[in-house]
């Protein structure tokens, strides 16, 4: 098996034998972690992260294909560069409406899909569609359902009698905005829903029955039952959700381009244009990293405070 | 146990209305999608819009399949998509196995936040540096780049999840079965991997809607159609005589298949094998 050969590589045996190692077994078990980790190390960490830090410290000229070392420059230009704020900005504020809307909508979708009751099954299969769709055709997609002047929302829209007219989405920066928005949400809040289901069909029936017997009120039994029995997956959930939509990319792309301005130029979107369009390599390894450090501190504080009270939970 | 019922009729109505609404929002794009592939080009962009097809035309279909070499984009997607998969989970579970068995040094802080760590540079950024390592291993325009890729992509989430779904499962299962005789290793194969298997299918599944769509590094990584998978067919239909909006959507529907089959099949396992997981 692939397993054991990995687990007898002498590369990560060494690697391990000098280190203070703290093992309640004889067995050299953990040792099973090293290939993923070496995988990771390799492929993602070593190369592409180290090329990003040495790049940040230098200027990369195309024309001579010559890198100068100009220390923090980078950063200093960055930080000072409302272009790069502004990206930030847009990516923290697609990601924070984006999530609270999938995770609110999640919630109560899966709750009452979790309920008995006749087309379950129906309703759940039709709810998680959108899950299987490709994200950047999903950009051109919306870009014909949000159409200038022929949008078909603005038909809906004034249909219902929200609006008179045509609402122009794409050229406002607000509405735009909205747009990013609506298309995450329509994709992923699948995502939310099939992992809340999945938590909330592992609480078991006489948990209910139990509050039911107490005459606990349904929103009490939310509160107290129902939300810390799925705290884990809903955190695990929103956490790769927060992680990928602040590298927020493909529907940017296909939809508007970063525009109208820069409105919905997200980060990464920036990060592309400078690096790609421009060849500013520099500037835009110093950016990738700056992401880099404000998903990680984030990702620090959510595991540490919800994943170090399910040790103690345990 | 049957929950008891205690549901009135103004509830059921709500209920209905809620679920009927999402629904049809949940599905207007997608039906839009459908119709779009199937209609003339000229009929794309009408207002006020006709929710129905008025004729039927399978051109961007057809021309999919004759110019946008279709049938390679389509069994590369699935491909390199089903390896990935089973690339991250040969190296994840025994990963997996290793955190929620063992304790070492620099267990939770070390091994584990740095693996989960490997998702946090946005994906523009791996790009230069991955292109110039791929050229030197050779890996540049070839299926299996992606594959390595993916599977880089999808190794945390599956060690992560993996965990917590082996942390479930009683150490007093493999020790009992350990002091019938039986080797770790044996216990592994025989307790361990049969028990997690919902949550290894469960996975598997997770690993492929993540990656799915996934569209810049394969964008930058490979350069020929033999190599390509369907979101970068997709992406190379804007050009200059504008967006060819009928042979794109051909391809989001028929992309989208595979996908809405495994929801339609295999959701339950999804589910089940997902509660058991990632609870504590």
């Amino acid at each position: 098996m692939g397993v054991d050969n990995a687990a007898l590589n002498p590369v990560s045996i060494s690697a391990v034998a000098d280190a203070p190692v703290v093992t309640v077994k004889k067995s050299r078990g953990y040792l099973l972690i090293w290939p993923a980790f070496l995988y990771l190390l390799a492929f993602l960490i070593v190369y592409p992260f180290g090329y990003n830090v040495y790049q940040s410290f230098f200027q990369y000229s195309m024309l001579t294909d010559t890198s100068l070392f100009v220390g923090l420059k980078n950063y200093i230009g960055l930080f000072t560069s409302m272009e790069y704020l502004n990206s930030i900005w847009v990516a923290l504020i697609v990601a924070f409406f984006s999530l609270t809307i999938e995770t609110l909508l999640g919630l109560s979708i899966a709750l009452v899909l979790n309920q008995n009751f006749k087309g379950k099954v129906l309703a759940r299969t039709l709810l998680i569609l959108p899950l299987g769709t490709i994200p950047v055709i999903n950009g051109y997609l919306f870009n014909i359902l949000f159409f200038p002047d022929a949008s078909v929302v603005d038909h809906i829209f004034n249909v219902l009698g929200f609006v008179q007219g045509p609402i122009n989405w794409l050229q406002d920066p607000i509405k735009a905005r909205i747009v990013i928005i609506a298309m995450d949400v329509w994709q992923w809040t699948s995502f939310m829903i099939i992992m809340i289901i999945a938590g909330l069909s592992s609480i078991p029936e006489s948990y209910y029955e139990l509050a039911q017997l107490d005459n606990m009120s349904s929103w009490k039994t939310f509160w107290r039952i129902t939300l810390p029995k799925i705290k884990f997956p809903l955190a695990l959930a929103m956490l790769i959700r927060a992680m990928d939509l602040l590298k927020f990319f493909d529907g940017v792309y296909a939809l508007t381009k970063g525009g109208p301005q820069s409105a919905t130029e997200t980060v990464s979107y920036y990060i592309y244009r400078i690096g790609f369009k421009a060849f500013n390599v520099g500037y835009a390894s110093a950016g990738s990293i700056i992401v880099w450090a404000i998903i990680w501190v984030m990702s620090f504080i959510v595991i540490s405070k919800v994943f170090s009270a399910k040790e103690k939970a345990a | 146990m049957k929950k008891v019922q205690r549901e009135s009729w103004g509830y059921k109505l709500f209920r209905l209305v809620f679920l009927l609404f999402f629904i049809a929002v949940f599905l207007l794009p997608i039906w839009w999608m459908i119709k779009t592939s199937v209609i003339a080009r000229t009929d794309t962009v009408l207002y006020p819009p006709h929710y129905l097809p008025n004729g039927l035309e399978f051109d961007g279909y057809i021309r999919i399949w004759n110019d946008q070499g279709l049938p390679y984009l389509y069994f590369n997607t699935i491909r390199i998509n089903i390896m990935a998969a089973v690339l991250a989970l040969l190296l994840g579970v025994p990963a997996a196995y290793a955190a929620s068995r063992y304790e070492f040094w620099g267990k939770e802080g070390g091994f584990m936040f740095t693996i989960l760590s490997t998702r946090f540079l946005p994906p523009a950024t791996a790009l230069v540096p991955l292109f110039f390592l791929y050229k030197y291993l050779g890996l540049v325009d070839s299926i299996w780049g992606l594959v390595v890729a993916y599977a880089g992509l999808n190794l945390p989430i599956v060690v992560w999840v993996m965990r917590s779904f082996i942390d479930e499962i009683p150490m007093a299962m493999e020790e009992s079965y350990m002091l019938d005789g039986h080797s770790r290793v044996t216990a592994f194969f025989k307790i361990i991997l049969p028990l997690s298997a919902p949550g290894i299918a469960a996975m598997f599944m997770i690993c492929n809607f993540l990656t799915w769509g996934e569209f810049l590094l394969a964008a930058v990584l490979t350069t020929t159609i033999p190599n390509q998978t369907l979101p970068i067919g997709a992406a190379q239909l804007e050009g200059d005589i504008g967006i060819l909006w009928q042979q794109i959507t051909a391809i989001g529907v028929l992309g989208a298949i595979p996908i809405t089959l495994i929801i339609i099949f295999f959701q339950r396992y999804l589910v089940r094998g997902f509660s058991f997981g990632i609870l504590k």
